[in-house]
């Protein structure tokens, strides 16, 4: 089937889905639901009042933030009236199936001086527990909101503007001067519902008002100079579960011929309209700093560990994590320490399956050799160390770097890539080695099917693990997968380093639905006598074959964590699809293991006693693992927090809680 | 509704598009003025060398008449050359000479050489049995030169593959599309024992039942030629210098007066240099066989008036003459004006085919043409009665200027290329990826980006930018063989489709070069599925990926007819070198580029867009049996294109400021049957796009465009301003010829039943025109009188004032109405429906 027939096919499907996979099957009261936060955001030191809208808010009684950064006051709810419900719930199955109320909930946000740039989670709280997440944008520049009124809003840059699309067919422009020679940088990140199935992203235009021989009022669209991208935006935030879905774009760039006043606008690609339409743009002429571009989070977790990329198996964003001289230390510590300084018992045989267990000779705790200037002029190519990091550029475009490093027969290797400027599809680094004959022996191009089945999908992937059976001098030849772009953005490093057994991602999962396992929830609400099963999925890496403990901390009082039998979404979890086509096992294509981690699943239970106390905000249940072998076992490392709330038990029964009004 | 069409009725007659009949022009005797004797230059090479003559007398009424049946021919040394009763010059000794033709008080000389008097041309299977299969139509596309072949024997056209044919002669066997194998029964087609059994003389003389008839008797020529040769071994053997190289004929267009007739002359210009004439060797077809006939000899003889190429077929090659047959003789020709280099060919041209141009357009017709040819885009009433109103000598030439620099131009230039390189969802897998296409498209007009750089770009398009989003049909990387000849279309006018199964049944290209083209396509890859973030197109040299069901073998590049993998291959056979093999489509671009085709598909097609019909027609069917009209001019436009840097607005500008493109639709007496030489504006239909919008402009009233995907285009998003089109579905649209785009779109212009009850009972006018809001409305809620309404309706639909009789017929009308609203709803929609609204 055609992708093009496939993405109908999902639009029709989409909410039978999403029930289908929800397995609590609890038709009592529905949770609470955040859609959309207007503003969303705001400056430091600032405070803002914003229009939180939902269904299922009657009560709310909190605002709560997961950081100490900012601080949330409800000031007002109230229902909104039929028209805007349609805006709300129409597009909703599950809220249409619920007969359910919109609400709108007037908050007030506090940011201090310190509080961090960035995106910040905060959530509602109601009788009926916490609602799912929504992200609030803090930023250190000033400030401004759409002005409805207004055909041209005037604004004076640097500015970062809030703004909604409403309606079918709107757009909002914003004029702007702009002197002769100077540069502007334009980021818009937009934010919709989750149950808006497509990618409802922002469309943003720059025009001069030139006028026109037919019309004095035409505007003539300019282009961007750079970057020469489409519409899909470098990456969608996948970090919140429920309440909406963000998307990020490129931040093109326009230098301007001559001094006048220009126009921005901002609609929603495809036209569609919705109060739940949201979106912020930052226009400046100061290059944007990576700290402080829009929808970075403004609280990375330390202990968050980056195997390949920020949490998805496909290509969605770029070579995040940066490859350290310290890689191999940290690499060890998330495996068993014991087992990496030991040699094998009995020597392998080269060929031979590989066995968990250290690589020869290795001192992970000595930093990584730098190599640079990896394309002498004179045109020989050099010779590398091979565990090394290579750091160099793609320039001009076309430009292709090799080098040579030795093998012994049997050695594995990890080949890792990082693009610490320019990132997919600016720019798709591609590794090619080649064996003493000259033939290719590995690349990192991963291929499986994908789609509906029968497509097959090709992505560049940032790890890539190989056992070279026979020794002598490989060839490393590094380039960009097309021969377009060049530049000193187009900058990369590459670790070739040994085989190191560790666990990878740890991730903790809720529930999940459709074939691409969207997260259907974000938070557990449990009253008294309640259980609900979850899982954490464990990527074992490089060869490691032991177990994993899983352990949590924070529990509130009277609420335990259990074992359990495996939840119905697992076996999706970890194939990484709920479909793989006819007749396979799996959808990937030769050898896998090569760029994929083996997966195993935790599962678990969260069980609230007859006895517990309700609480009144969220607990952060904080989960970590330890990778175990033979006895032995390894660090504690992070697997994300959990917000859970003990609710008070429903009266008259589980389906007859009857909704808390709103009080003052 | 009476009331519309009788209302709509008077518009019509009043603004002149139904018209009012021919002026006579008188006629006089022509006086011969010289004499001219063809060749000028005769070369005779060979002992069997001859040389048909033509003598043309020149007249006084510009006609070149053919004279040679009346005129007293001579050698001046017969020992040299002689004369045949034919009037065929043969060869008789080494040495020079001259020939004379006299004709009334005229005479004409032309010199003559012979050489290698001893030699004897050398046998030649293309040139000698070759010559025969073409001459007698056997390889002709409608008998063994078809796909197919016929009855189980293929030939190729005009022996373009002399070596193949060669094959199934001598060794028999019929031809399969899918194998090289030959199928059974394989049996030649000569016998070298017995030579007058071989089916090759027994079916053409009918000695056999044969479908194709008699082609030749059994004692003629031809028959003795293919027994001999049979008789000696039937060799194929070819003598390099004895090879045709090109051939030329002579004269290269002609015109004749009715009933007139006249001789052509065909020559071969070999390999190794010499000349010989074919004019009895060849096939003679007529494009349209209702204007000339043309017997075996040569002789070109009017039927009836019009216009036709003759097609020349000679072993390997196809030659065409053009000819025009004039309805009624012009004596006392106009001097007409010329204002560029357009006008010097086409009034030459005009002139030669005794068609009087029509005159200069009004500015009226002038301004409404230009700013729909430009810009697709109606102007405003205050810009029209500004325009009529002006006295400035320069008025049309710095509108032009103008309307080259307005947002306008890059809406409509952005919708043609769009609708020419195929921006749909459909098409490109996603809606942003349709939209990336089409940004890239409309930012390269925007900069007037030379033309050979977005034909680079697009054809060499990797990575994630708008242009590569045209390798992504359906969201997959594109097969070779689809994608390949939709390139050559567009940017070389070539259409190449059917090489992809068998040699092209018309032209010079092969199955194999198809193939070698295809392979530059066949490595194109992408990273990750459609719907998971960004695709990246690159080429891998291991290929394109495998889908589902597929192999590593699946999806090289195989002949389909040998199975044998495809390397990226230019059409000479030059393969791709290894150094360029990670990026073959640049090399493809480059050579794309450096055709000449290339700069004559753009021109070509640009000339047709406003002109209304290309030089070559259709504008992406260049081939040697499709002529230019007016090669001269194309040849012309074209450097004036590539000197000034591949400039499409430099070249908009100089078309549009000739006094071709200026001239009226309203055609003379010599000119009403002419549809190929410019010598009137040829109106047409608008573009259902442009159509929309225009009456929208007209009734003030804004489309509403809703998409499928839930969304709506911006309040006044005009029709030609639509990103991506198919996601908006319009009746109104559909029904006037919206193509889908899913293939490089053919606007069918004709008028049909949908239509006609469209404008009846569809909602589109009608709503429009009575909206609240409208422009008429708005007209109506003022102090206007029925005059001032009327004209404001006229500037805003038609580009014009009203005629007083109009105005007077109106007013009448308006009058006679109990509701002044319906009335002047009933006069906007008789403009709004009138063929002058509707027609450009």
């Amino acid at each position: 089937m055609s992708s093009f027939k496939y993405l109908i096919l999902v639009l029709l499907l989409l909410p039978v889905q999403v029930w289908a996979a929800d397995e609590d099957k609890d038709k009592g009261p529905s949770e609470p639901k955040v859609l959309s936060v207007f503003p969303m955001g705001g400056r430091q030191d600032s405070v803002v009042r914003a229009d939180v809208r939902g269904n299922d808010l009657g009560g709310v009684y909190a605002v709560w933030f997961e950081c100490n950064d900012l601080e949330g006051h409800l000031e007002q709810v109230e229902k909104v009236h039929e028209k805007e419900v349609e805006g709300l719930v129409e597009r909703d199955p599950q809220a249409r199936q619920a007969d359910t109320a919109g609400y709108r909930a007037r908050i007030q946000v506090r940011i201090t001086r310190d509080s961090k740039i960035g995106l910040h989670v905060f959530r509602l709280i109601t009788p009926l527990g916490m609602s799912n997440s929504l992200l609030f944008q803090v930023v250190n520049e000033p400030v401004s909101v759409e002005k409805d009124s207004e055909k041209f809003q005037e604004i004076e840059t640097p500015l970062v503007i809030n703004g909604r699309t409403e309606a079918n067919g709107d757009l909002d422009f914003y004029a702007f001067r702009a002197s002769k020679g100077q540069q502007f940088h334009f980021q818009v990140l937009s934010s919709f519902p989750i149950y808006i199935p497509y990618s409802a992203e922002s469309e943003l235009n720059l025009y001069t008002r030139s006028g026109s021989w037919f019309d004095p009022e035409r505007l003539l669209r300019l282009p961007w100079q750079s970057p020469a991208l489409s519409m899909a935006p470098v990456h969608r935030l996948r970090k919140q579960g429920w309440g909406s879905q963000l998307t990020v774009f490129p931040t093109p760039t326009h230098r301007f011929r001559e001094d006048g006043t220009y126009l921005v606008s901002v609609g929603s690609f495809l036209g569609e309209g919705n109060p739940d339409f949201v979106y912020q743009l930052r226009i400046s002429s100061e290059s944007p700093q990576p700290s402080t571009l829009l929808g970075r989070d403004a609280h990375p977790d330390p202990a968050d560990w980056v195997e390949r990329d920020s949490g998805s198996y496909s290509q969605s964003g770029s070579f995040p994590r940066p490859l350290e001289a310290t890689r191999l230390k940290d690499l060890a510590r998330r495996g068993v320490p014991s087992l990496l300084s030991e040699k094998p018992a009995v020597e392998q045989d080269p060929t031979s399956k590989d066995v968990m267990g250290p690589e020869p000779d290795v001192d992970l705790s000595q930093p990584l050799t730098r190599v640079t200037e990896l394309s002498p002029d004179d045109g020989t190519i050099r010779e590398v160390p091979n565990y090394a990091i290579l750091e160099g550029t793609i320039d001009p475009p076309g430009d292709v770097d090799d080098l040579r490093f030795k093998v012994t027969p049997g050695q594995s290797l990890v080949f890792e890539v990082e693009t610490p400027q320019a990132v997919p599809p600016q720019f798709n680094p591609w590794l090619q080695v080649a064996g003493p004959d000259g033939r290719d022996v590995l690349d990192n191009i991963h291929m499986e099917y994908g789609g509906d089945g029968d497509d097959v999908n090709k992505t560049t992937e940032r790890k890539t693990v190989f056992t070279f059976r026979e020794g002598g001098s490989y060839r490393l030849r590094i380039r960009d997968l097309t021969s377009r772009r060049g530049g000193p953005d187009l900058a990369y490093r590459v670790l070739i380093r040994p085989k190191i057994p560790h666990l990878g991602r740890l991730e903790v999962s809720l529930g999940v639905s459709g074939r691409r396992l969207a997260p259907i929830t974000d938070r557990v609400n449990m009253v008294p006598g309640k259980a609900k099963t979850f899982t954490v999925v464990c990527d074992l890496e490089e060869g490691f074959e032991g177990d994993v403990a899983v352990s949590a901390t924070n529990l509130p009082e009277g609420v335990s964590m259990l074992s359990a039998t495996p939840a119905s979404y697992t076996k999706g979890l970890l194939q990484g699809a709920y479909y793989t086509p006819m007749g396979l096992e799996s959808g990937h294509i030769g050898d896998h293991t090569r760029y994929r981690p083996i997966r195993r699943a935790v599962s678990l239970a969260f069980v609230v006693a007859d006895h517990a106390q309700p609480i009144k905000l969220p607990r952060l249940v904080e989960l970590t693992a330890r990778p175990m072998f033979s006895g032995r076992t390894g660090a504690s490392l992070a697997v994300g927090r959990v917000p859970l709330m003990i609710l008070a038990p429903r009266s008259g029964g589980e389906s007859s809680l009857p909704k808390p009004e709103y009080k003052r | 509704m009476i009331i519309r069409v009788l209302t709509s009725l008077l518009v019509l007659l009043q603004t002149g598009l139904l018209w009012a009949g021919p002026a006579p022009i008188p006629s006089h005797e022509p006086q011969l003025l010289s004499l001219r004797l063809s060749p000028e230059d005769i070369l005779l090479v060979g002992a069997d060398s001859s040389q048909k003559l033509v003598v043309l007398g020149i007249y006084s009424d510009g006609f070149e008449r053919d004279v040679t049946a009346g005129s007293w021919i001579h050698v001046e040394n017969s020992i040299v050359a002689s004369l045949s009763e034919k009037l065929s010059l043969t060869a008789k000794a080494d040495g020079k000479t001259r020939v004379t033709a006299e004709f009334g008080s005229q005479s004409s000389q032309a010199a003559v050489r012979v050489e290698g008097i001893q030699r004897t041309s050398a046998f030649s299977f293309s040139r000698d049995i070759g010559t025969i299969l073409t001459k007698r139509g056997c390889n002709a596309s409608e008998c063994h030169g078809g796909v197919k072949g016929r009855g189980g024997f293929k030939l190729s056209l005009a022996v373009l593959h002399p070596k193949e044919d060669y094959r199934w002669i001598v060794e028999g066997g019929g031809y399969q599309v899918l194998s090289v194998e030959a199928a059974e029964p394989i049996k030649p087609r000569v016998s070298t024992s017995s030579p007058e059994e071989s089916l090759l003389l027994l079916k053409p003389t009918a000695s056999l039942p044969h479908g194709g008839g008699m082609r030749f008797e059994a004692d003629s020529s031809d028959y003795e030629t293919i027994r001999e040769w049979v008789r000696s071994g039937a060799p194929y053997e070819e003598v390099s210098g004895a090879r045709i190289e090109r051939v030329e004929v002579f004269p290269e267009s002609m015109t004749l007066e009715p009933k007139g007739g006249r001789q052509l002359l065909v020559t071969a210009h070999l390999a190794g240099g010499g000349r010989e004439d074919i004019t009895d060797q060849v096939r003679y077809s007529p494009s349209n066989p209702e204007v000339v006939r043309v017997t075996p000899e040569g002789r070109v003889e009017a039927v009836s008036a019009g216009q036709t190429a003759i097609l020349i077929r000679a072993p390997g090659h196809v030659a065409s003459t053009r000819v025009g047959v004039v309805a009624d003789l012009v004596p006392d020709y106009p001097q007409v004006p010329e204002k560029n280099l357009i006008d010097q060919y086409v009034f030459s041209r005009l002139k030669e085919q005794h068609l009087v141009p029509s005159p200069g357009s009004s500015d009226e017709e002038f301004l409404r043409r230009i700013c729909l040819d430009l810009t697709g885009t109606l102007p405003p009433p205050s810009r029209v009665r500004e325009f009529l109103a002006s006295r400035d000598l320069n008025k049309r030439e710095k509108l032009i200027d103008t309307l080259l620099e307005t947002p306008e131009y890059v809406d409509y230039w952005t919708y043609r290329f769009s609708d020419l390189f195929r921006v749909a969802y459909g098409s490109t897998g996603t809606p942003a990826h349709a939209y990336a296409y089409w940004a890239w498209i409309r930012d390269s007009i925007t900069e007037n980006k030379p033309y050979d750089q977005m034909a680079r770009e697009r054809l060499s398009a990797q990575g994630h930018d708008g242009p590569s989003r045209h390798f992504l049909p359906n969201g997959e990387a594109p097969r070779p063989e689809e994608i390949m000849p939709e390139e050559l279309r567009v940017f070389l006018g070539q259409r190449l489709d059917c090489a992809q199964c068998h040699n092209h049944p018309f032209e010079r290209w092969s199955q194999k070069q198809f193939w070698g083209l295809a392979a530059f396509f066949g490595r194109i890859s992408r990273t990750e599925w459609v719907s998971e973030g960004p695709i990246v197109v690159f080429d891998d040299p291991s290929g394109r990926v495998p889908d589902y069901g597929e192999t590593e073998d699946t999806v090289k590049v195989l002949h389909p007819r040998t199975g044998e993998e495809v390397a990226p291959t230019f059409p000479d056979g030059t393969p791709l070198s290894p150094e360029r093999s990670f990026d073959p489509r640049r090399a493809f671009a480059e050579w794309t580029v450096a055709q000449p085709d290339f700069s004559k598909t753009i021109v070509n097609r640009m000339w047709g867009y406003v002109m209304g019909r290309g030089i070559v027609d259709p504008v992406d069917d260049f081939r040697a049996t499709n002529p230019p009209t007016h090669p001269g001019l194309l040849d012309a436009l074209v450097e004036d294109f590539v000197n000034h840097g591949y400039d499409l607005k430099h070249l908009l500008r100089r078309i549009t400021r000739s006094r071709t493109y200026q001239l009226a639709a309203r055609p003379n007496p010599s000119n009403r049957n002419d549809l190929v030489n410019y010598s009137h504006h040829y109106p047409r239909a608008l573009d259902g796009e442009v159509l929309l919008d225009a009456l929208s402009h007209a009734t003030g009233v804004p489309e509403e465009f809703k998409n499928s995907w839930m969304g709506t285009a911006p309040r006044g998003t005009r029709a030609i301003e639509l990103q991506v089109p198919d996601l908006h579905a319009s009746r109104f649209l559909t029904i006037y010829g919206r193509p889908t785009r899913a293939i490089i779109p053919e606007r069918k212009t004709e008028a049909s039943l949908k239509q006609a009850l469209h404008i009846l009972v569809g909602s589109t006018y009608q709503e429009k025109i009575s909206s609240p809001g409208s422009s008429l409305d708005v007209l109506l809620k003022g102090k206007g009188s029925h005059a001032e309404i009327v004209e404001e309706l006229y500037l805003r639909s038609l580009c014009r004032y009203p005629t007083s009789s109009e105005e007077g017929d109106l007013e009448h009308l308006i009058a006679s109405r109990p509701s002044r609203r319906e009335a002047f709803e009933d006069v906007l929609w008789a403009l709004v429906t009138s063929r002058e609204f509707a027609w450009n």
